[in-house]
């Protein structure tokens, strides 16, 4: 299968929503989407027969916005050669977004991780508020974040 | 009586000689595990933090370390990753060595997890085999490449070391060494009843569940996926060579054991053929080559191993994004690179196969019993610093 | 008497000296030293080397035994001291209080009675109640349901046990060590009634926690099970109390099935002693042996074993017997 052809699939599936897709040879196909579409884009991919997620990736611009990535494929042939994208922005001053637990149970600890460390609330997921890699008695700012330097000794720098 | 009051809770915590760095929150009731908690985090490293202010090419050991057993699954996903950024191509022996290096290492990781699983459900013999078997391996690889671990011997562009003259000698006779002890394992562990008792029919894991958790690697094969990324999005030597991808259908910890062996059977089949295939040639790309003084390069050529040319040092790699896969031993390491143009990455995300794999702490262990939580545990061949980096 | 008739008086030298009290310990010290040998064997490496390296490290036991008599015994805040600090003595005690009853040839024994294979069985199935206190009295999660385990698997071996050992009495028409022995001067028990050698070597093996049954003390499940808050003297006297038992239900067995002390060359005692003593010498050896061969099994399937396989067969051990004997074999009086 050719990643146009892929291509070709999933912006016919969704069709009616407003989504950005664009290409990355030779097999990454990024779909961008709003915070309040996510759910229906991800059922719809799901239907399509990409059955779990490999990555949740958070990464701030302080100021501007968060952007979450999941990384997504198929554990059967010919689509586990593709990786698709899915990629939301969040204002900086309210990350929030729907958890997609519910299309996918495989995002459960890696959403948590990314709560944990990054200070996204993934509504819907039941480990919200929870430590997972942190000290149970960890105050501060999310330690993923830009605006938490990493202090450098010795000469290092 | 309500259920709160019939139930244990035992904290199968980190000092425990069978828990490995983490704690399981078990609930009891009498015999059966009503539920099980995964408490992670003992040995967390903010490796993904860390990226963010070294180097790109410190964070090749910063990577590696995690992984103890399989370090050669997080270097190469790594590497490939800048490589993809970087827009260069390594030269094809450079490709073989990162193949022979990758399959040494699954033969010496996938002892290490049936040696641990032995000797969590009671067999002091198998985890002494199987560490004293992996000797050959570490020594093959300490020939290679210097180190008997953490290899750091991948580089962008290539690898670090050419092969040393009468390696593939040496590599036949570890690998007939380990061929004729397969017997004695299959007499002693394998087909021993009490080994069967304990571990068929314990923890089943069925296709539909494992394809919805995500889970990884050779509990995923053992359910009946034949999910490989050796053969969805071949990389390195793996294009030329032949090899299957195994199989089996009951998912229990039987099946996730003897997935394990065949496996590594069939990386000394790889093994055999990339020593016999592979090509002469350049080991570190073209580019980076030219940058190197001629009498250096002389003398790299001479010693076969590589002087790292001076920009090295402060690379600086083009904006993008990167996302790279590779089948370690343990399951799939997905690395995604986001690049800005300056000395450190500006965020590195490193998913690896035990981390994907824990759910399956929660889902296994519901309705088993006390004495099936080491048996299942070690089958899932979970290494808690991989999981929490 | 001077002190060394005394000394040598058979109710003095059993239960003290031979197949008593310091027999069993430097057996105890042997078998320990040679189960991490065969184990080491077995697993491609040397085992204990450097005390004494040119006989091997066999002193090794001995040095162990040192440094527990030197090591600070902890006794954590919350148990119950008394019962923390006195079971294991009792166990350790009560282990070996059997062996007064063994005699070790045809005239020398402590005393006789003519129900001494029941005196025997009935003191070793004392022991595993200072275990279940033990495990109560640690105040830890882990050494309550190590206990609770030991008196699971007690409810599955002890009546087995007794029916196949009874089902020897039957044949041999006596309960009396001594003319169960001496009727074995033609044929070994192990011959007349296989099903029942079998079954109480498995079962021998099932209640002193050797491998493939080293349940109670399962170390990756349950630390060290009812012995995890034990250091120090009191957790050498807990490890050696195992041992201990062990080698008491091989004496009963080589008596019953192995033919005790026959084919001693001569009648003095301390001759047929050391016959029977190799022989309950090679059953301890291959328990320890065991080790290096098994793991462990699940609680559920060692009570299985107990009642589905042990049971049944042990019942077919006593119809074997009735069947000899109406068949025609006939012993004593």
């Amino acid at each position: 299968m050719k990643i146009e052809d892929l291509k070709n699939m999933i912006e016919e599936n969704l069709r009616g929503i407003d989504v950005e897709i664009t290409t990355r040879e030779p097999n990454i196909i990024d779909v961008k989407v709003s915070r309040d579409k996510i759910i229906e884009v991800a059922e719809k991919l799901k239907g399509k027969g990409f059955d779990h997620v490999k990555s949740v990736t958070a990464v701030d611009y302080p100021g501007e916005r968060f952007e979450v990535i999941y990384i997504v494929s198929s554990y059967e042939s010919p689509l586990s050669y593709f990786l698709v994208s899915l990629r939301t922005s969040l204002p900086y001053d309210d990350p929030r977004m729907s958890s997609l637990l519910s299309v996918w149970p495989s995002v459960l600890y890696q959403e948590h991780e990314e709560h944990d460390l990054m200070g996204i609330e993934f509504e819907g997921n039941p480990r919200m508020g929870e430590r997972l890699l942190l000290p149970e008695s960890y105050e501060g700012i999310p330690p993923l974040r830009k605006e938490f330097k990493v202090k450098v000794e010795g000469i290092d720098a | 009586m309500s259920l709160e009051e019939r139930t244990l809770e035992l904290l199968i915590g980190p000092q425990h000689p069978a828990s490995g760095h983490m704690r399981l929150v078990a609930k009891i009731d009498g015999d059966i595990v009503v539920e099980l908690r995964p408490n992670i985090g003992y040995v967390h490293r903010s490796v993904e933090k860390l990226a963010e202010v070294k180097k790109f090419l410190q964070i090749i050991p910063l990577v590696e370390r995690p992984s103890l057993a399989d370090t050669t699954a997080n270097n190469l996903a790594y590497v490939m990753a800048l490589e993809k950024l970087l827009g260069i191509d390594p030269p094809e022996r450079a490709k073989y060595l990162r193949t022979l290096l990758a399959e040494i290492n699954r033969i010496h990781s996938h002892l290490y997890g049936l040696g641990i699983h032995g000797v969590m459900i009671g067999s002091s013999t198998a985890y002494m085999w199987c560490f004293g078997d992996r000797e050959p391996f570490l020594e093959l690889a300490q020939e290679l490449t210097g180190a008997r671990l953490t290899y750091s011997y991948i580089i962008p562009g290539g690898v670090r070391r050419d092969l040393p003259k009468g390696f593939a000698e040496r590599a036949e006779k570890a690998i007939k060494y380990l061929e004729g002890r397969m017997k004695d394992y299959f007499d002693i562990y394998f087909n021993n009843p009490v080994v069967k008792a304990r571990l068929e029919g314990v923890g089943v894991l069925s296709k539909e569940d494992a394809i919805k958790l995500g889970v990884t690697g050779p509990n995923l094969r053992a359910s009946g996926v034949a999910y490989d990324v050796r053969r969805a999005e071949p990389y390195a030597a793996y294009p030329h060579l032949d090899f299957d991808v195994i199989t089996e259908e009951e998912g229990d910890c039987y099946a996730r054991v003897m997935v394990r062996v065949r496996e590594i059977m069939e990386s000394i089949k790889i093994i055999r053929q990339v020593l016999k295939e592979i090509p002469e040639g350049p080991i570190l790309h073209e580019s980076y080559e030219k940058l190197i003084p001629p009498k250096l390069r002389e003398e790299m050529k001479q010693r076969g191993v590589v002087k790292f040319p001076s920009v090295f040092a402060n690379l600086r790699v083009p904006a993008g994004e990167a996302i790279s896969r590779v089948e370690g031993g343990r399951g799939e390491v997905v690395f995604h690179v986001i690049s800005d143009g300056k000395l450190s990455p500006y965020r590195m995300r490193m998913v690896t196969p035990s981390f994907r794999n824990v759910i399956l702490f929660e889902h296994l262990t519901r309705g088993a019993r006390v004495a099936d939580i080491p048996a299942i545990y070690g089958s899932l061949d979970y290494f808690p610093p991989e999981a929490d980096r | 008497m001077n002190i060394i008739d005394l000394l040598f008086q058979p109710y003095i030298f059993i239960p003290l000296v031979f197949p008593g009290l310091i027999a069993a310990f430097v057996l105890l010290l042997i078998i320990i030293w040679l189960e991490r040998k065969i184990a080491a064997k077995v697993q491609l490496r040397y085992g204990p080397l450097y005390v004494l390296k040119p006989l091997g490290g066999v002193i090794q036991t001995i040095a162990d035994l040192l440094r527990y008599l030197f090591q600070e015994p902890i006794i954590p805040k919350d148990v119950d001291k008394v019962a923390f600090l006195l079971t294991p003595v009792f166990l350790f005690g009560l282990a070996y209080l059997p062996l007064v009853i063994i005699p070790i040839s045809p005239t020398y024994y402590a005393f006789r009675s003519d129900l001494s294979l029941l005196i025997a069985l009935a003191l070793a199935t004392l022991a595993p109640i200072f275990t279940l206190i033990m495990g109560w009295a640690s105040n830890n999660k882990f050494s309550l349901i190590g206990s609770v385990r030991e008196g699971y698997l007690v409810t599955s071996y002890e009546m087995p046990i007794f029916l196949s050992a009874l089902s020897m009495a039957v044949l041999y028409n006596s309960l009396d060590l001594v003319e169960i022995a001496e009727a074995q001067r033609k044929i070994w028990g192990v011959f007349l009634n296989p099903v029942a050698a079998a079954n109480m070597l498995v079962l021998i093996y099932m209640s002193t926690s050797k491998f493939p049954f080293e349940i109670p003390e399962a170390e990756s499940e349950i630390v060290a099970g009812p012995y995890t808050e034990y250091s120090g003297i009191i957790y050498g006297l807990v490890m050696g109390a195992s041992y201990i038992k062990l080698y008491v239900l091989s004496l009963i067995y080589s008596i019953l099935f192995l033919g005790g002390w026959n084919p001693s060359p001569s009648p003095d005692p301390l001759i047929s002693g050391g016959v029977l003593f190799l022989k309950a010498f090679i059953l301890v050896a291959f328990g320890a042996f065991l080790r290096a061969v098994y793991p462990r099994f699940r609680i559920d399937q060692a009570v299985n074993i107990g009642w589905r396989i042990a049971f049944p067969l042990s019942l077919l051990s006593i119809l074997i017997s009735l069947i000899l004997i109406l068949g025609g074999v006939s012993f004593g009086s």
